[in-house]
């Protein structure tokens, strides 16, 4: 089926997500937790888990981040160490790509 | 259940379902995945939502014997800001290319529900751990039910069915690319045109000269994407009112 796509129809089924995206990344890099690592679990899901935690136990959470093709950053749960964060983007909507590569992104902070 | 999905958030004063309500956030929801929504308005979808879902994963912890501060919705989702609903929208931030961060700022850990976790022990913050999935799913589907998501979904897709075979959109598209070939961009359409933008800016080394002549190079061309969508928006307007007149 041919696209048909145009203005602000940017929507369901279409093939292109267009807002912007960016390789896999840590969301804050340093020192003290370890490594998060992800993957994405659909065209609109991704989750991220926390491998390594190097500082004292209780202090280091991460989570997910994906851009879904609505134009809107999503945050999944803090989660610690081995417990997975996952989000999905709303109905109808899809993980954004930038350069061809889907924007889903994660990382760790250190909790309060 | 607590529903209440008017225009606001706010007025949610008994446990009634009002037919209308949901009715009216199908049909926002509708527009938004059609015709795409200004930031403030897909704020405010998005915010219904995330309010109903928050009650929802409360509830749903609660059963489980666990105390969950609802968040608030800036707490889960950031708006880029990007704008393609209009011109105005276009001229301050164009495609969404090079206007906005690989990955905006991230707060610090935000949630006022980590430090009662922490007071758990190992094996009820495990317990804990569990709840919080199976409760964060839950009530995606059980908030998605209630607002009429689903249907919302279903009459998107079936109005681009209908948009792919309307003989006006297809002229009108071809009308949209002949404009936009006429100043140099050679696209079949505006979502082709986005991807080979996204993939020339991959190219680039971010604050360079160059990046920065991009910037207003996709300004421009969602500006006069905008200027050469006339034809095509108003044929895309008729050809979902034709197909999808809502809640009908």
């Amino acid at each position: 089926m041919r696209k048909l796509v145009t203005g602000a129809l940017m929507t369901v089924m279409l093939s292109a997500p267009v807002l912007s995206a960016a390789p896999a990344m840590a969301i804050t890099p340093g020192t003290g937790c370890g490594t998060a690592t992800g993957s994405r679990l659909s065209t609109a899901s991704a989750q991220s888990t926390l491998q390594q935690e190097f500082s004292p136990a209780g202090t280091c959470y991460s989570r997910v981040v994906i851009r879904c093709s609505n134009g809107t950053q999503y945050f999944g749960s803090w989660k610690k160490l081995n417990i997975s964060s996952v989000k999905t983007c709303p109905s109808g909507t899809f993980i954004a790509t930038k350069n061809g590569v889907a924007f889903a992104d994660w990382g760790w902070q250190v909790g309060s | 259940m607590i529903l209440c999905v008017v225009l606001s958030v706010s007025a949610c004063t008994d446990n009634t379902t009002d037919e209308g309500d949901v009715a009216s956030y199908q049909d926002r929801y509708f527009e938004q995945l059609i015709f795409g929504a200004s930031p403030d308005e897909l704020t405010q979808i998005l915010t219904i939502y995330e309010d109903h879902r928050q009650r929802s994963i409360a509830e749903c912890m609660r059963d489980d014997g666990f105390e969950y501060t609802p968040l608030q919705a800036d707490q889960v989702f950031q708006p880029t800001g990007v704008d393609l609903t209009s011109r105005t929208g276009r001229a301050e931030m164009g495609f969404g290319i090079s206007t906005v961060p690989d990955i905006l700022p991230v707060a610090e850990v935000d949630d006022p529900n980590i430090s009662r976790y922490e007071g758990l022990d190992e094996a009820t913050q495990a317990a804990y751990d569990v709840s919080l999935s199976d409760c964060e799913a839950t009530s995606d589907n059980t908030v998605e039910a209630e607002l009429g998501i689903p249907e919302a979904v279903a009459r998107a897709q079936q109005a681009q069915l209908a948009i792919a075979n309307d003989p006006a959109v297809v002229r009108a598209q071809h009308v949209w690319s002949s404009c936009m070939a006429e100043i140099g961009y050679d696209a079949p359409t505006e979502t082709d045109l986005i991807t080979t933008l996204g993939l020339e800016f991959g190219q680039l080394e971010r604050g360079s000269v160059e990046a920065d002549r991009f910037r207003q190079r996709e300004l421009e061309a969602a500006v006069a994407s905008w200027d050469c969508g006339d034809e095509l928006r108003t044929a895309l307007q008729a050809a979902v009112a034709a197909t999808n007149a809502p809640n009908t």
